[in-house]
C-alpha cells in the first residue's frame, strides 16, 4: 500500500517539477518585446480639398451711413427702422430757418451789388461822354493838356469802378449760390434703393453736421439684396485665400442649411494694423492672433440681417486621386544623426612623442572647432521629419515622408509612399511616443475614432 | 511527518497531511510558514512582473484607451489627456506597481488564510452540524496555500512568457482579454489552481469533520462558485453604471 502511495507522490512532483523547468527555460530563452496594439489602415488614393474654416459676422455689400452736412433739429423724420426706401426719397429734413436767413442776407448783398453796378455803369457813361467831349476839344487845341488828363483819367476811374462792381456782383451771386446750397442740406433724401437698417436720431434731436467733425450717424441704410459674410483669417491661413475661391457657408439662424458663396475680397492689412504704434487694444496683456478680413458674396437670396453669425469653409485647394494616409498615421521623429566619424588616435615613438602630441593637439584643436561648427550646423537642420509607420508583418517601419494638403480626414502624400501600402493609423500615444523602426506590433480593434469613420 | 513532509505532500497526498492535522497539536508553522512563502513569492512575483517592458506596455495601453475613450466623447481635449496621461505615468509607474503589489501580495497572503479558515468552520458549522477547532481549520487553510503558491509561480511564468497579464484559467483560450465581458471574466475564474486549492480544502473539511469527501467538495466548490459568481457580477455592474453614465 506504502509503493503505490509512494509512487503517485513521485508522479505528481515529477510532473510538477518538469512543468516548472519547463516553463522557466521557455521564460529565459524567449525573446521578449513589447507588443504594441495598433490599427492599420491601406493607402489609397483619394480626392481631397483644402478648407479653411473661419467665423465673421453677415454685412450688406451696400451699407451708406446717413449724417447731416449742417447742424440743427430734425423737424421731419418720415421714415423708420426696417422701412424700405427708394433713391430720392425724403429721409430727414433739419430746421433750415438758420440757412434760409443766411440765404435772403446773401440775396440782399447781390441785389446791393447789382444797383452799385448799375451806378458805376451809368457814372462809366457820363464819364465817355465827357471825355469823347473834351478830346475833339483837345485835338482842336482848345482845351489844356490838364484838363484833357483830367477827363480822361477820371473815364478810367469809372471804367474800373464798373469792373470792381461787376466783381462784387459775382462774388454776392457766388455767396447766394453757396447759401442756397446750405439750405438745400437741410433735406437729406435717400441716396439709394435700400432698407433702413439702423435708426439712431429721433423726430426734434439736434444733430451735428460733418463741416467740423464727424458729426451725427442718423441712420444707416443697407442693400438687403446682396449680402457678404465678412469673416476674419488668422494670418497662417490668409496666404492660401484668393478672390474667386468658392466657399460654404453656415448661419446660426438656419441650422441645417448651407449657403453657397464666392470670395471677393481678401485685406490687404490685419485688423489691428490702424492702430497707431505702441497702443494695444483692450487691456494691453493679451495678445490677441492677427486677422485678416476676408468678404464672401453669398450665392443665393435669403432674409439675411446685418450682424447675423456664420461660420465659412473656404475651399483653398484641390487635388484629385492623390495618395492618401489618415490625418492620424502621420506624426513626427527626430532625424537619425549621422555616424560618428572614428577618431584617429596618435601613432609615434616615444623620441618624438612630444612634438607630435602637440602637432596633434593643434590639429585637435582645430578639428575640434570645425567639429564644434559641423555640430551647430547639423543642430539647426535636424529638425523633425514627417513620419508614417509602414507594417511589414508584425514589424513596422519608419518612413519619411512629403506631406501635401489636407482636409477632416486624410493627408496628401507626394512622396514615400506606393499605394497599397498598409500604414498605422491608431492610437495616438502608439503613434506619438511608443512606435519607432522595428518595433513589433499587433493590430488590436478599432478605437472608438476609427470606428466612427467607418 | 515534518514541515517540509507536510508542505510537500500536501500537493501528492493531502489526506495524509490533513489526517496527522487532526489529531496532533496545533503548530503555528502549519500556516505561518506557508503564508510568509506566499507573501515572499507573491512580492517577488510583483517585481519580476512590472519589470516587463511587455506588461508595462500592455497596462499604458489600457489607461491610454480609457483616455482615448474620453477625448472620442468629446469629455476631454487632446492636451488635457496627454497632461492627465503623463500624471497617472508619474504616479504610476513600475517602481510604484511593484511596490503596490507586494504590499498587496503580502496583505493577501494572511488574509487569504484567516478568511478560508473561517468559510471552513462556518461550512462545518452550518452545513455539516459540526463545530471544528478554529485553529485547526487556520492551519487546513494554510497547508492549502501552498497550492496557490504554486499557482502564483506558473502565472508569473506564463506571464514572463506570453508577454501579458495572464492566468493559468480558460482564459488563455482567448485572444483579445476583455474586462468588461462576462464570460471572459467566468473563463478567466475557471483557474486550475483555485480549482486544485478548492478540493484540498474539501479535503481538509472532509478529514477535519469526518464527511464523506464528496459533500465537503460540494460545499467548498458552491461556496466557490458563489463568491465568483458574486465578483463577476460586481464587474458587469460597475462596468454597465460607467457605460451609462458616458
Amino acid at each position: 500500500m506504502a509503493k503505490p502511495k509512494k509512487r503517485r507522490k513521485i508522479i505528481i512532483f515529477s510532473v510538477i517539477g518538469l512543468v516548472l523547468i519547463a516553463l522557466t527555460l521557455v521564460a529565459i530563452f524567449k525573446k521578449r518585446q513589447p507588443v504594441i496594439t495598433v490599427q492599420t489602415e491601406k493607402v489609397l488614393l483619394h480626392s481631397l480639398t483644402n478648407i479653411v474654416v473661419a467665423n465673421g459676422k453677415i454685412q450688406p455689400v451696400v451699407q451708406v451711413t446717413i449724417s447731416p452736412e449742417v447742424s440743427g433739429e430734425i423737424i421731419e423724420l418720415p421714415v423708420k427702422e426696417g422701412q424700405q426706401v427708394k433713391k430720392g426719397d425724403l429721409l430727414v429734413k433739419i430746421n433750415p430757418d438758420v440757412s434760409i436767413a443766411a440765404v435772403n442776407q446773401v440775396k440782399a448783398g447781390y441785389e446791393s451789388s447789382l444797383a452799385a453796378k448799375t451806378s458805376a455803369t451809368a457814372n462809366l457813361e457820363k464819364a465817355e461822354a465827357d471825355y469823347r467831349r473834351n478830346l475833339e476839344l483837345f485835338n482842336s487845341k482848345l482845351l489844356s493838356e490838364s484838363d484833357y488828363i483830367g477827363f480822361k483819367s477820371a473815364h478810367d476811374v469809372a471804367r474800373a469802378q464798373l469792373d470792381s462792381a461787376n466783381a462784387q456782383v459775382n462774388v454776392a451771386k457766388a455767396a447766394v449760390d453757396s447759401a442756397e446750397e446750405e439750405l438745400a442740406k437741410t433735406t437729406i433724401v435717400s441716396p439709394l434703393d435700400g432698407t433702413i437698417s439702423k435708426l439712431n436720431s429721433q423726430l426734434g434731436e439736434r444733430v451735428l453736421g460733418t463741416v467740423q467733425n464727424a458729426g451725427t450717424e442718423i441712420m444707416v441704410i443697407s442693400d438687403l439684396n446682396q449680402m457678404e459674410a465678412r469673416v476674419d483669417i488668422g494670418e497662417m491661413d490668409v496666404v492660401g485665400i484668393a478672390p474667386g475661391q468658392q466657399a460654404r457657408m453656415e448661419v446660426d439662424a438656419f441650422k441645417d442649411r448651407k449657403f453657397a458663396g464666392v470670395v471677393t475680397d481678401v485685406a490687404s492689412s490685419s485688423k489691428d494694423s490702424n492702430l497707431p504704434r505702441g497702443y494695444s487694444s483692450g487691456s494691453g496683456q493679451s495678445q490677441e492672433a492677427t486677422k485678416f478680413q476676408v468678404r464672401i458674396r453669398f450665392s443665393e437670396k435669403e432674409d439675411f440681417r446685418p450682424g447675423m453669425s456664420v461660420s465659412a469653409d473656404i475651399e483653398t485647394q484641390y487635388r484629385t486621386n492623390v495618395l492618401t494616409v489618415p490625418l492620424a498615421s502621420v506624426t513626427t521623429r527626430p532625424p537619425k544623426p549621422p555616424k560618428p566619424v572614428e577618431k584617429k588616435t596618435s601613432s609615434g615613438t616615444n623620441a618624438v612623442k612630444s612634438s607630435v602630441t602637440n602637432i596633434v593637439s593643434a590639429t585637435n584643436t582645430v578639428s575640434t572647432t570645425n567639429a564644434v561648427a559641423a555640430d551647430k550646423k547639423s543642430k539647426e537642420s535636424s529638425k523633425p521629419l514627417d513620419v508614417v509607420f509602414v507594417v511589414e508583418g508584425d514589424h513596422v517601419k519608419v518612413v519619411p515622408v512629403k506631406i501635401g494638403i489636407c482636409d477632416d480626414n486624410y493627408w496628401e502624400i507626394t512622396n514615400g509612399l506606393a499605394e497599397g501600402q498598409e500604414v498605422v493609423s491608431g492610437g495616438y500615444r502608439a503613434i506619438s511616443r511608443d512606435l519607432d523602426d522595428g518595433k513589433k506590433i499587433k493590430k488590436g480593434p478599432a478605437t472608438p475614432e476609427t470606428a466612427k469613420k467607418d | 511527518m515534518s514541515l517540509a513532509g507536510r508542505l510537500l505532500n500536501i500537493f501528492a497526498a493531502p489526506g495524509e497531511v490533513f489526517d496527522e492535522i487532526k489529531t496532533a497539536p496545533y503548530r503555528v508553522t502549519n500556516w505561518l510558514t506557508p503564508a510568509l512563502l506566499a507573501a515572499v513569492i507573491g512580492s517577488l512575483s510583483a517585481v519580476i512582473m512590472f519589470s516587463q517592458p511587455a506588461i508595462i506596455q500592455q497596462i499604458r495601453e489600457q489607461q491610454t484607451k480609457v483616455f482615448e475613450d474620453q477625448v472620442s466623447a468629446g469629455k476631454m481635449t487632446r492636451a488635457q489627456a496627454d497632461q492627465t496621461e503623463a500624471m497617472v505615468e508619474k504616479f504610476s509607474g513600475p517602481t510604484i506597481m511593484m511596490i503596490s503589489g507586494s504590499v498587496g501580495a503580502v496583505c493577501s497572503s494572511f488574509v487569504r488564510v484567516f478568511w478560508w479558515a473561517l468559510v471552513l468552520w462556518l461550512l462545518g458549522l452550518i452545513f455539516l452540524k459540526t463545530k471544528l477547532d478554529y485553529l485547526k481549520t487556520v492551519e487546513t487553510a494554510g497547508l492549502a496555500t501552498m497550492i496557490t503558491i504554486l499557482g502564483t509561480i506558473v502565472t508569473l511564468l506564463l506571464t514572463v512568457i506570453l508577454g501579458k497579464i495572464t492566468t493559468p484559467s480558460l482564459a488563455l483560450l482567448l485572444d483579445h482579454f476583455d474586462s468588461k465581458n462576462g464570460l471572459h471574466l467566468a473563463l478567466a475564474a475557471v483557474n486550475l489552481f483555485a480549482l486544485w486549492q478548492v478540493g484540498v480544502m474539501a479535503t481538509g473539511l472532509a478529514r477535519l469533520s469526518g464527511a464523506r469527501f464528496s459533500k465537503a467538495l460540494g460545499l467548498t466548490t458552491g461556496y466557490w462558485v458563489a463568491i465568483q459568481l458574486f465578483f463577476i457580477l460586481i464587474a458587469v455592474l460597475t462596468n454597465a453604471i460607467f457605460a451609462a453614465a458616458k
